[in-house]
């Protein structure tokens, strides 16, 4: 797994509100220092980190070609250049730190440039769908010619694991929401843990506002099957998955723009 | 006592009535699913990570 992608699906369940077990270490200077910690949260998404956000670099070829045929500028909330909240026990609480330098705050120089080489994410034992998969089948949902998105369009992706009554309780509350599609969604049957995804542009996410949303059953183990979209709108467009016929149904329906999920960190 | 009502049912019925809902072909589907590629092809390009190497 490269780099860019371990700190990605880092950043994804850091986002999800889930502690994360952290191993650290120096094996890359040749050093003997390893040490475990917790990371538990991450600073506040400012406007300006938003504004000097890079368009995400794409792993994937698929996707690759997709975006480079349309110019689509793709940016990643995983990417944002932000400091996480870590718990470790030779420090005070609540270190701040970057990804890449998670022990700066050690005056050992070789404890100074320990690198994160492994974490350990709690899941439930049915979480099958991981972070890898679900924003890979997202993003290929949604640049792969189901959505009307036109060249040069600007997409923001903002992925996070949540429970079902959570977001359920959200979108019963968010009157920013399109009413019919917040309806549908709610007496939609989900299981007990699902993948969101928020799809905006920069100058949206700066308000808080997103205009495409997609949800995934995190619970389905089978990659192949659409079986784990629950329901995935962009603009005037969704899909959802009939369980009881086993089939996928296109709808038109504007869902419009709708204010963001902040219930796992607060501070976006 | 409490009751719930369900719309769901409804929506989709309106959405159907006026043309705006449509079930994927099997080929459309197939097609898509085609594109996401079996979970061999996934787990060749995002390998699960090796076993940790902790020096605690």
């Amino acid at each position: 797994m490269g780099d860019i992608l371990f700190r990605q699906v880092f950043s994804t369940y850091i986002e999800s509100g889930l502690p994360l077990i952290v191993a650290m270490d120096n094996g890359h200077q040749m050093g003997n220092v390893g040490h475990a910690l917790i990371a538990i949260g991450r600073t506040r998404t400012t406007d300006e980190l938003i504004d000097n956000l890079a368009v995400s670099e794409e792993l994937d070829t698929d996707l690759k070609s997709i975006i480079g045929q349309k110019d689509i500028q793709f940016f990643d909330n995983d990417d944002i250049p932000g400091r996480f909240v870590f718990i470790d026990d030779n420090m005070p609480p609540y270190q701040l730190q970057h990804f890449e330098t998670p022990a700066l705050h050690y005056n050992n120089p070789n404890w100074k440039t320990c690198r994160i080489s492994e974490f350990v994410a709690p899941l439930h034992p049915r979480m099958y769908l991981e972070a890898v998969a679900a924003k890979v089948y997202i993003k290929k949902l949604l640049l792969g010619g189901m959505f009307p998105i036109a060249n040069g369009t600007e997409i923001f992706v903002r992925l996070f694991l949540t429970s079902n009554r959570s977001y359920k309780d959200y979108l019963a509350r968010n009157v920013s929401f399109s009413a019919t599609v917040r309806e549908f969604i709610t007496n939609m049957l989900m299981p007990e843990f699902i993948w969101v995804a928020e799809i905006s542009d920069k100058a949206n996410i700066k308000r808080r506002q997103a205009y495409g949303l997609f949800i995934l059953d995190a619970t389905e183990p089978d990659l192949n099957r659409h079986s784990k979209l629950i329901f995935g709108g962009y603009k005037n467009i969704f899909y959802y998955w009939n369980e009881e016929k086993s089939e996928i149904v296109k709808n038109y329906l504007a869902s419009g723009s709708f204010s963001i999920y902040v219930n796992n960190l607060k501070g976006f | 006592m409490a009751i719930t009502l369900n719309r769901k049912a409804e929506i989709i019925s309106r959405l159907e009535k006026s043309g705006n809902s449509r079930v994927l072909s099997w080929e459309d589907a197939e097609e898509m699913a085609a594109m996401y590629g079996p979970k061999k092809q996934i787990r060749k390009e995002f390998p699960p990570q090796k076993k940790p190497k902790l020096r605690l």
